[in-house]
């Protein structure tokens, strides 16, 4: 499997979810909780094959719900032991009780979301509505592109949590990454190490029996809320500068093993193609790949057309970012993949708060409910707003 | 097929392509229909859209076969039934999986790579059982794959040289 090996990295050829597993065994959390879901299970399944075959030590505990699996976390994380999960579509819903105490705690937790549509009807496949139910809960949201960003969003989720003391969720797309098979760089234990500490200190201890979370008046509840939104709305600073120093640790050692491709990883977005686009897409997601194909094919036919805009850093929404790319912008194409219902789609809905931004040149298209991506639609949009001939 | 799929690209992957696999597929049953994608380039590969029109097809019950709808350059159909091969420069509908009902006692899609090996020789045979090993890791299964797709490269090899006589 490996293509070449140094210290500090390996190129393998590994299906999404065993690229997730391997790299979670690399962030060596101490405890694993889960219960299956598809398309989330093969991540929980490599965890587990890695562990039974002594390539991993983590405490695992298979639960009996997504409920008690995310409890199980959250107990570890009050402990000071770094904590990992993964669940999709109903998984998370069923664990939304649990998804808004840990950011009240303050513990930190690294959960994969591979993203599925949400019942009723009964749908498997992807779209973003499953993340979208817990957007404002309080976790910190990346949202990746590929195999390999997926890779490094979880070594950065690891660090993130622990230096904000805050959860942390990457959304990866269900079966369009958790199942697809492609080449990857994985960073060593030894390297991703050299950023991550895994010291929590504890809010509890079983030598000094104490209650966390307790009971709160509205005085002091109110505070308290206020003081964590305002904490996660600052908290963009730690982000970039954590980001900026994987960047500078793991860019150069991707780079040698993997030559052409792979992103500036780890920022609160990438903004591919022209400053002076006529166009740019908006979107979050695998459905970025295609963008970027579907970019140079209209840049190649008139130069400047279209330019993408890929949001990677989800909550906390990086606003101040997202304008300096926007407010230059002709025309701006906002891609959920979630439909809002009884309001706005939730992407469309958060850019359009940015106060600085012009509004009257936005608009909004809901693609891939539940999985098919219309491309034609998408060909349209930019055929239109790039001023493209048909 | 989904684990055929990833043979392919994890081959092309030690022949120094970019590569990916990725599998669509309903309600996990035996026996419904699965459909996987492969996508071997010299550069990265962005997309992860299935793919509508493909240049290669391969399709392991030819149930699922429609002759309105083939690969641009290549259709492999697995046929159980068929007594006279059938060979176009650009379909080839043979019995794969004669070989592996005889090891496997089940009909597995890999001996399709046999055949396409014989009919697209871009991977190497050392790149092709490098894949096997990885994927199936267990020494017996790596054999009999091997075998299953050696048989098919070689029927398929002289199906069509028979055809260029």
């Amino acid at each position: 499997m490996t293509k070449n090996i140094s210290n500090n990295a390996q190129k393998l050829f590994l299906k999404g979810s065993e690229a997730i597993a391997r790299i979670v065994a690399n962030c060596q959390p101490g405890v694993i909780a889960a219960y299956p879901i598809t398309p989330q299970t093969g991540i929980i399944e490599e965890l587990v094959r890695l562990k039974t075959q002594r390539q991993a030590n983590f405490s695992f505990i298979q639960t009996e719900s997504e409920h008690s699996a995310l409890s199980v976390v959250l107990g570890a994380a009050a402990m000071g032991v770094p904590a990992y999960t993964a669940t999709s579509s109903q998984g998370l819903l069923h664990m939304a009780e649990v998804i808004y105490n840990l950011p009240g705690l303050r513990l930190p937790v690294v959960m994969t979301c591979a993203n599925r549509s949400i019942s009723a009807p009964i749908n498997i496949w992807n779209d973003h509505q499953d993340a979208m139910a817990v957007r404002d809960a309080g976790w910190i949201m990346l949202w990746a592109e590929d195999v390999q960003e997926a890779i490094e969003q979880h070594w950065l989720a690891f660090i993130l949590s622990q230096k904000l003391r805050l959860p942390v969720m990457i959304n990866v797309d269900g079966f369009r990454l958790t199942h697809a098979s492609e080449p990857v760089i994985l960073p060593s234990t030894k390297l991703i190490h050299k950023l991550l500490t895994n010291k929590i200190k504890p809010v509890l201890d079983i030598n000094k029996p104490q209650t966390t979370g307790w009971f709160a008046l509205p005085e002091v509840y109110h505070r308290q809320r206020l003081s964590l939104r305002k904490f996660i709305a600052a908290s963009w600073p730690i982000i970039k500068k954590n980001s900026q120093q994987l960047n500078n640790l793991w860019q150069p050692i991707k780079k040698e093993l993997l030559g052409q491709g792979g992103h500036d990883s780890n920022s609160a977005v990438e903004y591919y193609g022209s400053a002076q686009a006529r166009l740019v897409i908006v979107a979050m997601g695998s459905i970025i790949g295609e963008l970027k194909n579907l970019a140079d094919e209209a840049n190649k036919q008139k130069p400047r057309s279209v330019a993408i805009l890929k949001i990677k850093l989800y909550r906390p929404f990086p606003e101040e970012v997202i304008q300096q790319y926007l407010n230059k912008a002709g025309q701006i194409v906002i891609i959920d993949r979630s439909p809002g219902l009884g309001a706005q789609p939730p992407l469309f809905s958060d850019i359009m708060a940015i106060n600085q931004l012009t509004k009257n040149n936005i608009s909004s298209i809901i693609i891939g409910l539940g999985g098919d991506i219309d491309l034609i639609k998408i060909n349209k949009i930019i055929k239109k707003h790039g001023q493209l001939s048909s | 097929m989904v684990t055929t799929a990833a043979l392919l690209a994890r081959a092309a992957f030690h022949q120094g392509w970019w590569s990916q696999s990725m599998p669509f597929f309903g309600v996990e049953r035996t026996g419904t229909p699965v459909e996987a994608y492969i996508r071997l380039a010299h550069k990265p590969i962005h997309t992860h859209q299935p793919i509508e029109h493909p240049n290669i097809l391969l399709i392991n019950d030819h149930n699922l076969y429609n002759p309105k709808k083939l690969g641009r350059k290549l259709t492999i159909v697995n046929n159980p039934n068929v007594n006279l091969y059938q060979l176009k420069p650009t379909l080839l509908i043979y019995d794969s999986q004669q070989v592996s009902s005889f090891i496997f006692n089940k009909n597995l899609a890999i001996g399709l790579l046999g055949a396409l090996s014989a009919c697209w020789p871009l991977i190497e045979e050392k790149n092709w059982l490098k894949a096997i090993k990885e994927q199936f890791i267990n020494q017996e299964v790596v054999q009999k794959n091997w075998q299953v797709f050696i048989a098919n490269y070689e029927l398929a090899t002289k199906l069509i040289n028979k055809t260029h006589d």
